[in-house]
């Protein structure tokens, strides 16, 4: 919906083709560094990864440093526990953890004399029924008469006793999109929940011979909440809301995330 | 507290019933040529040195010993009328004025009496004729009177081309806006670039930043009242305007001469149809809205007279399948009675409606979302002219409130759930006396007390959070079950001490209670902000404000200057946590935080009223800040509207009996603002990292406006001006917003995005009118 008001004010703007955007010049504070956890336990075969960094210098990427010699500890709420190896400079994988549906897990790093922890759910899959597509009318979606885009289709059945969180993922020629302003694609079931649901992606310019595939993550509530509010921090400052930093289920001030989906796939070839 | 009320209630009418009898006159002042009733035109009685100035009716009473005077009767831009009276028992004057024939010559800003500024206790006012609009430069040639009042001190506009408005720190939902005394809800149009208010409808205008009479209740701030013409009353007459992105006709006729009139006044924009003649693409969508205003009245007697105004306006915007339109509708019933020629009735029936309605068509299916709120409104109001040195107000007034907080519903082969937030009611009622006194020959006040109460009904089901949002208890309400009550006392006084003929010490102080809020998605005006009643979470919000000034005129009240300073407190201020999602949103009060407010500010006024050259400069120091125990840390921060400096400047001058050159040049210090202070990666990508709320600032905004009016040939029976305006002269980018992102074109590396709107912009405007 917030897109809807830029949308709008895009549309206004155009319409007198009035304005005017140019890169400028701001000086910004430095933040002190605070440690950044990125790590997600799925229901696809290990290992999984924990990523240690530091937040630096918004203008400057050379102060983003990786964190060494941290210890990540991943928990099952069965009481199994794993110590994540250190493979490269800031990243720790599992060895033998295979991440189980409807099951609890926990993470518990320890860096630099601090303790960081957080809990998340990794819900049961919700497969994709079918896929399909359609040419979009011509000139829809803001496209001149000429642009030829599709409309992808993914049907799925909603399980009606359970909040369901969802990410969608979408590969043209096995290339992800690239997330940008508010392209993490996350929603929750209120819309349709216990049914069964096609939901579309329009305007996609994509052509016959292509493979369209889609991942359907189901995810806890932890990582549906920080992928929806990462949106919100990184299209930021405009004319949108105050920004705020995501909502994160880490503690101690720790950036980041510890996210966990099951994770179901499809795909569909144009023609 | 009750029982204080009471006693403060009865004090001074016994004082007012038991002053000495004396005989009145009264009656109505009239402008001769259209019949438009004049409000605050000036009734003297020179033998006795007192006078006073007919109300928002054109109705005027004074009651005075027995005698023979001379009354002189006067309104700027108008003849003065002297009668001479033998007045030994109550007396009848209706007056009919004269528009003066070289009114042209003199660019007023006000009719007020030439030193009411001086004498008057009210304090932080601002009146506008709105025929005074017609010179100032405007964006797109749009005469609005939402954005000339941003150039008064103490007033700032909520952006760039905003109709919104902040007074003295408040934010823009606290203004209460009122169009023949039905509240408008939402007083913009097209994302808040133009207001709903067509000033060819439109009489006048009083915004009160301070000293708010307790007639008036609901909103912290700020009340801005404005009245509609009630229509020529003599003859026929039609005027209007052709511009550039919209036309405006509006039609006059007398119902039966003298007794009655009405007014049909209408707008309508029409950018979209001449954008699609450059972009063929943009064919078969719109984006457009329309305004309608009528208003017709009747006397029915010596006594009675009644009046019937509507406004309905409505954007509309249809991009392929997807449909948004929203708008206002007001409707207002009056009746005026004269009990006696002393006590003076108003009863006003009065119905507001704001909603915006979405329509998708997409996946076989059609979505529709909604939200609105309607109100039906009883209002009582008396006026009892006691004698020369009181007059006394009191009435009261009861709205039910319905709010439909938002539903969202669609149907087709795949449809989604449907969403629907349940309605909530509730009664917002009000019950006020004040008197407005002068003592002596120095010193005037106006006091009076407001006890305004609130009551939120069933049916529905109500939760109630703890702070971190989570319920601690669910509540099913029957039909008209009570849910909560809040009521609040709400003092006003505003008193003016004369030091001498020319100059003034002013002081004033109120509490304000406000029961409903608005909640906004986004900074800019938007069609899709909801208003919410108070409820077991969301307490009524509260402010005082102490103010005191210096008033004086210079050279023959030519020239007029004030200082004003001012301290306002609030409390129950409402802000939003992360994340927080308002639409469709049944927890929304669970993601909302309360905290505190401060502003204080000195808004300095200099004004040339009389002259070729006319104009002002109004300067406000301010600074305003909030205080949230669940953001910031609970530091206090500054607010959005936290202006250091606003500056505007304003003139206009008559060059000959044809041109008139005007000029506005506007400068604020940048808005308070959340930038990044570091960075991290999250999935490879730079995500910002805040810290401080509103820790930075915008870069500061100034802007030159110039316009020319020309006045075509004047007949009798037919006038006619064209008006060439600049906006942004000196085509200075004001930042609109400052976005974060990372770059395009070079990986790793981020980049700071100035997005400006509008750089210089020419338009015309011609007016007619016969």
């Amino acid at each position: 919906m917030k897109n809807l008001v830029n949308i709008i004010i895009l549309l206004f703007s155009v319409l007198f083709l009035l304005s005017c955007e140019k890169v400028i010049d701001v000086d910004l504070k430095d933040a002190e560094s605070r440690l950044v956890i990125e790590g997600n336990i799925t229901s696809d075969a290990g290992p999984y990864t924990v990523y240690l960094s530091k937040s630096g210098s918004y203008f400057d990427y050379s102060t983003l440093e990786r964190v060494e010699n941290g210890e990540v500890i991943i928990s099952d709420e069965n009481g199994y526990s794993e110590v994540l190896n250190e493979v490269s400079p800031g990243i720790y994988q599992t060895q033998n953890m295979q991440g189980e549906e409807n099951t609890n897990y926990s993470i518990q790093v320890v860096s630099e004399g601090e303790i960081y922890t957080a809990e998340e759910y990794l819900p049961n899959k919700v497969e994709i029924d079918t896929m399909y597509f359609e040419k979009d009318e011509p000139g829809s979606y803001g496209n001149d008469e000429n642009t030829v885009t599709y409309s992808i289709y993914c049907v799925f059945t909603d399980p009606a006793e359970t909040v369901d969180y969802y990410r969608f993922k979408i590969y043209t020629n096995g290339l992800l999109e690239e997330a940008g302003f508010g392209t993490y694609l996350v929603t929750d079931d209120e819309l349709f929940n216990g049914i069964t649901f096609p939901v579309r992606f329009a305007g996609r310019e994509v052509v016959p011979g292509d493979t369209v595939k889609i991942e359907l993550q189901t995810t806890g509530f932890n990582t549906y909440e920080y992928f929806r509010t990462v949106n919100d921090a990184i299209g930021g400052g405009g004319m949108g809301s105050t920004p705020y930093n995501p909502i994160t289920n880490l503690d101690n001030d720790a950036l980041g995330y510890f996210g966990a989906y099951n994770n179901s796939a499809s795909e569909v070839v144009i023609q | 507290m009750k029982i204080n009320f009471l006693i403060v209630f009865f004090l001074f009418f016994t004082q007012v019933l038991f002053a000495q009898e004396k005989n009145t006159l009264s009656g109505y002042i009239k402008d001769g040529s259209t019949g438009e009733e004049l409000i605050g035109a000036t009734v003297y009685i020179q033998e006795l040195s007192i006078g006073t100035v007919s109300n928002v009716y054109g109705f005027y009473s004074i009651t005075i010993p027995a005698g023979d005077y001379h009354v002189r009767y006067s309104y700027i831009g108008y003849e003065t009328e002297v009668d001479s009276i033998d007045f030994y028992a109550n007396q009848v004057i209706n007056i009919e004025l004269k528009p003066q024939s070289t009114q042209l010559d003199e660019v007023v800003i006000t009719g007020e009496q030439s030193d009411e500024n001086v004498r008057s206790a009210e304090m932080g006012v601002v009146k506008m004729d709105v025929k005074d609009l017609d010179v100032i430069p405007v964006l797109f040639g749009e005469k609005d009177i939402l954005k000339t009042i941003q150039l008064m001190p103490g007033v700032s506009g909520a952006g760039e081309g905003s109709t919104g408005f902040y007074v003295r720190g408040g934010n823009t939902d606290q203004n209460l806006i009122l169009l023949d005394e039905a509240p408008v809800y939402n007083a913009s149009h097209l994302l808040g670039f133009f207001s709903v208010f067509n000033s060819d409808a439109l009489k006048d205008m009083k915004l009160y930043k301070s000293g708010i009479p307790a007639r008036y209740g609901g909103r912290l701030s700020s009340v801005l009242d404005v009245h509609m013409n009630n229509g020529n009353s003599k003859k026929f007459t039609m005027q209007g305007g052709i511009g550039i992105i919209s036309s405006r006709l509006t039609l006059e006729a007398p119902i039966v001469k003298d007794k009655g009139s009405f007014i049909i006044s209408g707008r309508r924009t029409y950018a979209d149809v001449v954008y699609s003649i450059f972009d063929p693409d943009f064919r078969g969508n719109s984006l457009y809205f329309y305004d309608l205003n009528a208003k017709a009245n009747y006397t029915l007697g010596e006594k009675d007279r009644i009046y019937l105004s509507t406004y309905f306006g409505r954007d509309k915007f249809e991009f392929g399948n997807f449909g948004f339109d929203w708008g206002n509708k007001t409707a207002t019933l009056r009746w005026n009675h004269l009990y006696n020629e002393r006590l003076f009735s108003n009863t006003s029936f009065i119905y507001s409606n704001y909603n915006y309605k979405i329509k998708a068509e997409m996946s076989e299916a059609v979505t529709r979302i909604s939200s609105g709120i309607e109100d039906l409104n009883f209002k009582q109001d008396f006026s009892f002219y006691a004698n020369s040195n009181n007059t006394a107000r009191f009435g009261f007034n009861v709205i039910y409130h319905t709010f439909f907080p938002g539903e969202l519903t669609s149907e087709g082969e795949n449809a989604f759930n449907d969403i629907i937030l349940d309605q909530q009611q509730a009664f917002e009622s009000g019950i006020y006396a004040s008197n407005e006194q002068k003592i002596g020959t120095r010193f005037n006040m106006n006091y009076g007390l407001r006890l305004s109460m609130f009551n939120s009904m069933g049916p529905g089901t109500f939760n109630t959070y703890d702070s971190d949002g989570s319920i601690t208890n669910t509540q099913e309400y029957d039909s008209w079950e009570n849910i909560i009550n809040y009521y609040g006392f709400e003092p006003r006084m505003s008193a003016s001490f004369l030091l001498n003929e020319v100059s003034s010490i002013k002081v004033s102080f109120q509490r304000t209670y406000q029961y409903i809020h608005l909640l906004s998605s986004s900074t800019s005006e938007n069609p899709t902000d909801i208003w919410v009643p108070s409820s077991i979470n969301v307490k009524p919000g509260i402010a005082e404000q102490y103010s005191i000034g210096y008033f004086r005129n210079f050279f023959d009240d030519k020239f007029e200057t004030s200082v004003e300073v001012y301290y306002k407190d609030m409390h129950n201020q409402i802000d939003y946590k992360d994340g927080a999602n308002v639409l469709l949103n049944e927890y929304v009060e669970a993601d909302l935080a309360f905290g505190i407010g401060r502003s204080y500010g000195l808004e300095v006024f200099l004004k040339k009223r009389l002259g070729k050259f006319t104009g002002w400069i109004g300067y406000t120091l301010g600074k305003t800040e909030k205080q949230f125990d669940q953001i910031n840390e609970g530091n206090w921060y500054s607010a959005r509207q936290d202006r250091r400096h606003d500056i505007s400047i304003v003139g206009s001058y008559k060059l000959s009996q044809k041109w008139t050159l005007a000029a506005n040049w506007i400068y604020y210090t940048g808005d308070a603002v959340t930038f990044p202070s570091g960075q991290y990666i999250i999935d490879g990508n730079s995500v910002p990292l805040y810290t401080e709320r509103n820790g930075y600032r915008m870069p500061d905004y100034h802007r030159l406006d110039i316009s020319a009016t020309y006045m075509g040939k004047q007949t009798r029976r037919f006038n006619s001006s064209w008006n060439f305006s600049l906006y942004n002269v000196y085509a200075h980018e004001n930042a609109y917003s400052i976005s974060f992102r990372e770059s395009e074109d070079n990986p790793y590396e981020n980049e700071a995005v100035q997005l400006s709107l509008f750089s210089i912009i020419p338009s015309i405007t011609w007016n007619f009118k016969f």
